[in-house]
């Protein structure tokens, strides 16, 4: 089993190689929207913290010698940005949860998280952006993880006091609402890419195959009903609830209207990006390739790996442009004996033991390595790439895995943004607040408003 | 059950026109129309803004302090005699069902007991207002009730449903047949009387079908599949006073059959309640006195041991413990599974058994199979075998009685390779206590400081002295610390010790925060049994979990009172059920109190 991860992960992939491209009905604008330079987000969260000596290189700038842990990052050096000195002491206020959970709640949102049974904080940096985009995708935002995450009472730090929703989600869509992750790459797969089937784009030449005669989809057909049907009682049910039912039934209004987009309506593209609607015969890239999806059943290793490709394809392909992912919950207490490790990540290994914590970073590090040389390879119709065009931010929950500080928080940056960023350098913003850090990100992927959170500017990235 | 709903298997009769004449089709209260409660003694007066308001006089009288007297319409609600407070339920929002219920209302509504929402994402909360829905939740329901749907129309027509979707043959043009059917199934997915009017929506789909050239049955299931994606299914909604929608006013009788069945099954009513309801005597207290004895014996009942156990305490987290088997080679997932059945099945015992809810920590029973025997040594002749495939084992005077000697709760709170006394400690006094202590605050480093070289192993009371030493812990530690090292001559499995890992006997004796001193774990567990905040914490925990909120300072003199009864009356976990299920804050609602 030890080495069953390092297995190639096209394996988890069956049938990633086979040419595809996608049907009429499905007609996505992504070639066209790729050919705009459409931006992607990503943030990911690996949890359990890094002290700042195993994560701040010595010097800045160009000409920086990655630390012990982050050697994995070497063959992306010039793709990423090691960043140092922000500071997300907001998170640390009510010591929510021994600080992790805190930490990880409010690593996106750069809030206050409040204690009690039900959770208040804020919403995340990459809701505000999908928000704000609204950019068509088939799916307006991705969140994914890795683990369910600890419930109440089974003897974590939540329960009392402390809702467990705040070590397990990364996103929010408001400040009580956790926008849920999914967990399995399999179903994340499917939600992703279901319908964009592999048929051939027609081949450029004279005489082309006639287009079939329109049929009637009668499976959209019938979920467009269904969604009807569900929504005229909801609003017949809304009309009869107390003030703040009404609000609550709205969460599943919008639910109505957002997969409606996809899978209801009358055949219009219900995927890629571009204006809702804009159908007509897009030529489709032979870039998007998302295979038969990985395997339902995976190792820890194997999962993270899934995961990774699972949001590469997704950009690929248009279907996303904001994603987050968790690399597990707040403390984490997974068991790395692929690295010949017996002890738990997080109460042995991040609290006492730096050199299995180094190897347990390095190899979340060179999963990640691997993620940012996939989308390199990622060549899109203008000629840049999938990483040219994205932003994607790799941090930790707080700093320190022992003593849980919130300052010199550890963060990574890969891609350009279109080049808004550039990478290839270790760059120091001695006590800024890491939310200056997310509006500069999330500018450069298309946000127009002026601050977020705690913040009180941008930070220089370019 | 009436003899047409035997015939045709449904699980409620069919709620036809001539059913519900006492009752409007919303179940006793149309929002807009006013309201009355069944069995209301105190009518609503017909003009808006002007409700009668029935100051609650507790038998035991009421101070005159009070300002304002809450607005109740409806019959009074009787409250515990030491209340002096005037009474108020508080706000539950629109609760959804969670992913348990979810699962337990599919199996009793469709016979579905392929379990889809374990693919749900994780919303384990007993608050109503955590469970949010959001986007991927609300697709995972899309696609759920499609196959929901799919799978039990198939079953009814291979003849192999076992709760009927048929109360008539349907066909490919009969719409009337399949008008009820819709009907009939939204009724029991609903979990109450829907009046035809608010089904258009799903009789559209039908006209859909015949649009599409699809014959009725097509539609019919699609309109099914419709039933189980409506906000009337995933959510279980409670009504107001449209005119005065904080005023507090008893639930109609088919949100008391929903509030019973998903406190005491997490799942939907069976035919019974929802017979009681449509009658209007589930108000009644010794009907629903009775329908809880019922409930609690039914088999559903396992769906309160499992869900409280997870919240009161915390018992699925022994399926996130991680021990290391290089230091502990018997560990299995099978292990780990006769880990779980204990402890659930011993909570099964105080739910189904009079046992007093303070035996809890020194039963001398349990419930073991061959491998958990073979973990603890206890042999299990002269037990007898027990429903749940268990052996039910008599225990001796001893450290295995009770919920502290439980391998799952000592497993789930040690660390993979050694046990954690904090953690322990952290556990009782949170989840037993109710007294859990602050997180530790920021900037402490919590890693346990490294032996001194040379210095030779160090016991666990040795490595957690340092709390004491230090202002900044010793507070909270105080209290922890001692709990856990008491529980010391357990190992990370839960096994008996008398030395630790580095053979260095174990003293597990101490001193809590209170004066008590104990020198054995026995004599620490005699100690905690004896806590007064045994019973309240568990009072507490019962009413959060049944009302789907946190408890307020209004709620406090029910769950003292509880607590008193559980305290000199000997009584049990089901009394404490019991205790709340007939208190006016499960029968009685309010709208949230505008600002």
């Amino acid at each position: 089993m030890r080495k069953s991860w390092k297995i190639n992960r096209r394996w988890l992939f069956a049938g990633a190689g086979s040419a595809l491209a996608l049907p009429l009905l499905e007609q996505m604008n992504f070639a066209r929207a790729q050919a705009n330079g459409a931006r992607r987000y990503l943030g990911i969260c690996m949890p359990n913290g890094v002290p700042s000596e195993q994560w701040v290189p010595a010097a800045t700038g160009a000409n920086y010698t990655l630390t012990t842990a982050q050697t994995s990052l070497e063959v992306v050096k010039s793709d990423i940005m090691v960043v140092s000195g922000l500071s997300n002491k907001i998170a640390e206020q009510n010591g929510i949860g021994s600080l992790h959970y805190g930490g990880v709640a409010g690593l996106l949102t750069c809030a206050v998280p409040q204690p009690g049974s039900s959770p208040v904080i804020g919403i995340s940096i990459d809701q505000v952006l999908a928000n704000a985009v609204r950019s068509g995708t088939r799916i307006a935002s991705l969140q994914l993880g890795l683990k369910e995450g600890t419930t109440v009472g089974s003897g974590a730090q939540c329960g009392a006091g402390t809702p467990c929703v705040y070590g397990r989600e990364l996103s929010w869509s408001g400040p009580s609402t956790p926008v849920l992750k999914e967990i399995s790459a399999k179903a994340a797969f499917d939600r992703i890419f279901t319908g964009v089937s592999p048929t051939p784009a027609p081949p450029p030449g004279p005489d082309p195959a006639p287009a079939p005669a329109p049929t009637v989809d009668k499976e959209r057909e019938y979920n467009q009903s269904v969604l009807d049907a569900v929504r005229a009682d909801a609003q017949l049910l809304q009309a009869r609830l107390g003030a703040s039912d009404k609000e609550r039934l709205e969460q599943y209004l919008t639910a109505v209207r957002e997969l409606e987009l996809r899978v209801g309506g009358s055949g219009l593209p219900t995927g890629g990006g571009g204006e809702p609607g804009g159908g007509g015969t897009v030529p489709i890239s032979s870039g998007c390739q998302p295979g038969t999806g990985p395997a339902a059943t995976l190792t820890y290793e194997e999962h993270v790996a899934a995961m990774y490709e699972v949001i590469a394809l997704a950009f690929q392909c248009d279907l996303t442009r904001v994603a987050t992912l968790l690399l597990g919950e707040a403390e984490c207490d997974y068991v790395f004996r692929s690295l010949g490790q017996g002890a738990v990540w997080h109460e042995e290994v991040s609290h006492g033991q730096p050199q299995a914590h180094n190897e347990i970073i390095r190899w979340h590090l060179g999963e990640f390595a691997k993620f940012v040389m996939r989308l390199k390879g990622m060549v899109e119709p203008g000629g840049t790439t999938v990483l040219d065009q994205s932003a994607v931010f790799f941090g930790s929950d707080v700093n320190d895995g022992p003593e849980h500080t919130f300052t010199d928080m550890p963060v990574i940056l890969a891609g350009r943004a279109g080049g808004a960023i550039n990478p290839g350098r270790h760059v120091r913003f001695n006590g800024q607040p890491l939310a200056n850090l997310h509006l500069t990100m999330a500018q450069a992927v298309g946000l127009t408003q002026q601050s977020f959170a705690n913040s009180t500017g941008t930070v220089n990235l370019a | 059950m009436s003899a047409f709903a035997k015939r045709t298997g449904l699980l409620f009769p069919l709620l036809l026109a001539g059913c519900t004449s006492s009752l409007d089709t919303n179940g006793g209260r149309r929002p807009g129309g006013g309201q009355v409660a069944p069995g209301a003694t105190t009518e609503t007066p017909g003009s808006p803004g002007t409700p009668s308001a029935s100051p609650l006089t507790p038998p035991g009288g009421m101070t005159s302090a009070v300002v304002t007297p809450p607005v109740v319409i409806g019959p009074p609600p009787v409250v515990p005699m030491t209340c002096t407070a005037p009474f108020d339920p508080g706000f539950t929002p629109l609760r959804r069902m969670s992913r348990g219920e979810y699962d337990n209302t599919v199996r009793d509504l469709l016979g579905d007991t392929t379990a889809p929402a374990r693919a749900f994402p994780n919303d384990d909360s007993v608050i109503a207002a955590n469970l949010t829905l959001p986007q991927l939740l609300f697709e995972k329901y899309f696609d759920a009730a499609k196959t929901l749907a799919t799978d039990a129309w198939a079953r009814q027509v291979a003849g192999t449903q076992t709760v009927s979707l048929w109360p008539c043959t349907p066909s490919a043009t009969d719409l009337t047949c399949a008008r009820q059917i819709v009907s009939s199934f939204a009724t029991r997915a609903f979990r109450r009387p829907v009046p035809e009017s608010d089904l258009a929506p799903y009789f559209a789909i039908l006209s859909k079908a015949e649009t599409l050239g699809d014959s009725l049955e097509v539609g019919t299931k699609q309109a099914l599949r419709a039933v189980l994606l409506s906000p009337n299914f995933i959510y279980r909604p409670e009504f107001d006073v449209p005119e005065t929608p904080d005023a507090i006013h008893q639930l109609n009788p088919f949100e008391i059959a929903s509030r019973l069945s998903y406190f005491l099954w997490a799942s939907m009513p069976d035919a019974g309640l929802f017979d009681l309801a449509t009658q209007g005597t589930l108000s009644n207290p010794e009907v629903l006195r009775a329908q809880a004895n019922r409930m609690l014996t039914d088999p559903r009942s396992v769906g309160f041991v499992e869900k409280f156990g997870a919240y009161w305490l915390g018992i699925s987290g022994i399926e996130n413990a991680n021990p290391d088997p290089a230091i502990y080679p018997t560990w299995s997932e099978e292990l780990r599974a006769s880990m779980a059945a204990e402890t659930r099945t011993f909570l099964g015992a105080f739910v189904h058994e009079p046992h007093p809810l303070r035996s809890s920590l020194d039963a001398n029973f349990t419930f073991l199979d061959q491998r958990l025997s073979d973990h603890y040594g206890i042999s299990l002749s002269g037990g007898t075998a027990d429903p749940s495939g268990l052996t039910r084992v008599p225990l001796p005077q001893g450290v295995r009685m009770g919920l502290l000697g439980h391998a799952s709760l000592l497993t789930m709170n040690s660390k993979a390779t050694e046990t954690a006394p904090v953690r322990r400690g952290k556990w009782v006094l949170g989840n037993l206590l109710c007294s859990a202590p602050p997180p530790p605050p920021p900037n402490i480093d919590t890693t346990e400081a490294p032996p001194m070289p040379g210095s030779g192993p160090q016991t666990a009371r040795e490595r957690l002295a340092i709390h004491r030493a230090d202002p900044a812990c010793a507070g909270c530690h105080a209290a922890m610390d001692p709990v856990g090292l008491g529980l010391e001559n357990f190992d990370g499995l839960g096994r008996y010790r008398s030395v630790d890992s580095n053979n260095i006997p174990i003293d597990p004796s101490g001193m809590l925060p209170t004066g008590e001193a104990f020198t054995t774990f026995e004599e620490l567990r005699s100690i905690l049994k004896s806590d007064p905040r045994i019973t309240t914490c568990a009072a507490s925990s019962v009413l959060t979990y049944a009302l789907a909120r946190s408890t307020t300072e209004s709620d406090s003199c029910l769950t003292t009172d509880l607590a008193t009864k559980a305290d000199t009356a000997n009584s049990s976990l089901s009394d404490l059920l019991l205790g709340v299920i007939e208190s006016p804050w499960f029968t009685f609602r309010r709208g949230e109190k505008l600002p």
